[in-house]
């Protein structure tokens, strides 16, 4: 067949169908040069069968696209994925000590520091004026001010938690959401294999791997393929790997506390990092509070302070039945003295200065293991962009190539019509 | 490495946002005056910074302290000066009385005179320093001496005020009433314990033996006024040590507290000089990246066809 004329119009045909493939492939990736979920694709071109004639051989049957490739690699993306939720665990770290390094605003002239060294230096004015009742109401405003700025701190700690839950809880939605959509791509991706076996549906599986990329935000992911493109996805636990494709809302913020890294284990390390600060705050209200008051019971006087014992920093307040301080000299020595804090002898400025040392060390290294992360993580997704990126320039090369392809093939099956046409006319006449 | 327009852009806005960041940081520290704006600036320094500002803000209450105790030990010599001035007086007008050679009259003049100068000796000793009495103890807001039918009545206590010099040192201000009064031995009672006279126990004694005529009794009684005075400076001279420690205190607190200032200073103030030659680096790399992102849209293949 092939050497008659038809058959060979045949084969010019394959020629001018796979340049239009082609040239329809390059087109799309033009298109999609800017959509950062895309990969580029290539028409990947083969031998159609070849003939047999006798006496001759083996002739060529012309050419088709044996696959639309999708140029990407999935172990970078698995890197990606990784990396990805590392940062985004550090991320929302760090977001809070910004949030406590502003709260507590050290070293400034407004912070507790500061407010401390007034109250003490209120009490010595009183200390060397005894009778003085103006030194009186001085020294307890003062002491009332330390009170105050410590349930503002509880309140404004209160503050971050409530907003780290508010978002863990809104991202496991956005978690949930992105799940179901990555089942709805597996449910498609699976249709359109039992519809061509032969070939991968590249654009779903690019938008597949984008919803994974956006979900390894949230949580580690293991992502496992399977033969019929299809994924298993795994949620990485200190547990061991859970299946996350069944799990709705209430299903993630069960297993978020053990996850491994992601926002949503960030959330978790912030929040007890929030809390670990307001902890160690009530210690030093209670320390304050305990020895202050202890001096001045001793001494025949009202309690100082009023607060509860299993929250002194946000209930600490001055006793409303606070007449007049009568142990002076013996509670402003506790401004030099180590007191009880916390199960350990030490003055409270040292407990106090010593909490801001470790939030800024710990502040200060998140940070810096954060942009460290972020400059890995680019030079991943530069890698990412080096393969599975449309460059212009090449798409433009290919185009050119396509066209003349087009164009020659064209002008093959324009000499076949006019050997047709000699062998109708010239040889009948 | 394949190179794709889309990594250009990229890497120039991760570029241009890393060097925004810096440029920031550097305003800020700049516009605040300060290196450390956040513990994590510096974790180590902030911290310094804070015991700094602690022991500076400590070291002005404790110049307060000692500039309002030197004021208080200098009224306290000045009325010790006049309380002894009139001493002098009355141990002249003793002496005169006990010449033998005074009438009834004279002596009676003289009696009066010194009950005169007692009275004012009351009022010097109830000197205050603005409001406050600094001759009481502890009590400073009532007058601690009283004179009662010739008796005087101390109101006050035996408190000493003491306040810091530094951490950990403290210095009595104030001398207590009760010990201007003084104590002179004039015997021992039934049970052997001895029986003392005060400063006005013997002013009174004087005036009572001047009217009476009792030369035997005034001389006794000029040798009580003599240890009286002597009391009296005695505690001039502990006053005076007082101030001068005061005074040394004050110079090594304002020492202190310029060294503390300029260490504070070194840890914490932006030199301007330099952070300006670094903005003016920064702001160079700044432009340069933005007018090269501005370039970034180089022509592609597309612009030479056809």
């Amino acid at each position: 067949m092939g050497n008659t004329l038809f058959g060979m119009m045949n084969t010019s045909a394959s020629g001018l169908r796979t340049a239009q493939i082609a040239v329809n492939v390059t087109g799309n990736n033009i298109a999609n040069a800017n959509n950062p979920a895309f990969s580029r694709q290539r028409a990947v071109f083969g031998s159609a069968m070849p003939i047999h004639v006798n006496g001759v051989g083996f002739l060529g049957g012309g050419v088709t696209v044996k696959d639309i490739q999708r140029i990407r690699d999935n172990h970078l993306d698995i890197q990606i994925r990784n990396e990805t939720s590392n940062l985004k665990d550090l991320e929302a770290q760090r977001d809070a000590l910004i949030q406590l390094e502003n709260i507590f605003n050290e070293p400034s002239d407004h912070g507790l520091n500061q407010l401390m060294t007034d109250m003490w230096n209120a009490w010595e004015q009183l200390n060397n004026n005894p009778e003085n009742l103006a030194f009186q109401t001085l020294v307890q405003e003062n002491t009332r001010a330390v009170a105050d700025q410590l349930n503002l701190f509880t309140n404004q700690l209160n503050g971050v938690v409530a907003d780290l839950d508010a978002r863990q809880d809104a991202e496991i939605e956005a978690a949930a959401n992105l799940i179901e959509q990555i089942n709805e791509l597996n449910t498609m991706i699976e249709k359109a294999q039992r519809l061509d076996a032969g070939n991968a549906p590249n654009d779903l599986l690019d938008q597949r791997d984008a919803l994974l990329g956006e979900l390894a935000e949230f949580m580690p992911i293991e992502v496992t393929y399977n033969s019929n493109h299809t994924v298993a996805v795994s949620g990485i636990t200190s547990n061991g790997p859970v299946d996350v494709l069944t799990l709705d809302g209430a299903g993630i913020k069960e297993i978020t506390p053990d996850l491994t890294s992601g926002s949503l284990r960030g959330y978790e390390e912030a929040r007890a990092e929030v809390q670990d600060y307001q902890q160690r705050l009530d210690q030093y209200a209670l320390g304050l509070a305990t020895a202050m008051n202890e001096m001045q019971v001793a001494n025949g006087g009202e309690p100082i302070f009023i607060f509860d014992e299993n929250q002194a920093a946000g209930s600490i307040s001055l006793n409303p039945e606070l007449e007049d301080i009568v142990a002076v000299s013996e509670i402003l020595s506790l401004r030099d003295t180590p007191i009880m804090i916390d199960g350990q002898e030490i003055r409270l400025d040292q407990f106090y200065q010593s909490m801001m040392t470790d939030l800024g060390v710990k502040a200060d290294r998140t940070q810096t293991l954060l942009t460290a992360q972020v400059t890995l993580l680019s030079h991943l997704e530069d890698r990412r962009e080096s393969i599975s990126g449309v460059s212009i320039d090449e798409e433009m090369m290919n185009l050119i190539q396509f066209q003349a392809a087009y164009d020659a093939n064209a002008q093959v099956m324009a000499t076949i019509t006019e050997m047709i046409d000699t062998i109708i006319h010239r040889l009948g006449a | 490495m394949r190179i794709t327009n889309r990594m250009m852009m990229n890497s120039h806005q991760r570029n241009l946002s890393r060097n925004l960041n810096r440029l920031h940081r550097v305003e800020n520290q700049i516009v605040t005056g300060r290196l450390v704006n956040k513990p994590s600036d510096n974790p180590v320094n902030a911290t310094r910074i804070m015991g700094y500002q602690n022991q500076i803000a400590r070291n002005d209450q404790i110049k307060r302290n000692i500039e309002e105790s030197i004021l208080f030990s200098e009224m306290a010599d000045t009325t010790l000066k006049q309380v002894n001035d009139q001493m002098q007086r009355i141990k002249e007008l003793t002496m005169q009385a006990a010449n033998g050679t005074e009438s009834d009259v004279s002596r009676g003049i003289i009696a009066d005179e010194i009950e005169e100068l007692t009275k004012a000796i009351v009022q010097f000793m109830n000197v205050t320093n603005g409001e406050q009495f600094i001759f009481g103890g502890s009590v400073s807001n009532k007058a601690p001496f009283e004179l009662v039918d010739g008796q005087i009545v101390y109101h006050g206590n035996d408190e000493i005020t003491q306040v810091s010099l530094a951490p950990g040192i403290t210095i009595g201000r104030n001398i207590p009433g009760s010990q201007l009064l003084g104590a002179v031995v004039v015997g021992t009672d039934e049970s052997g314990n001895d029986i003392v006279a005060n400063l006005f126990d013997t002013l009174s004694g004087l005036s009572e033996a001047i009217r009476a005529g009792d030369d035997e009794q005034l001389q006794e009684l000029m040798s009580h006024l003599d240890q009286h005075i002597s009391n009296i400076s005695l505690i001039r001279t502990q006053v005076g040590i007082t101030h001068q420690r005061l005074e040394m205190s004050l110079t090594s607190t304002e020492n202190i507290n310029l060294n503390l200032t300029e260490s504070l200073s070194k840890i914490q103030d932006v030199d301007f000089a330099e952070k300006s030659i670094e903005l003016a680096i920064l702001e160079t790399t700044y432009l340069a990246t933005i007018q090269i992102a501005a370039q970034i849209s180089r022509p592609t293949l597309l612009n030479f066809l056809r």
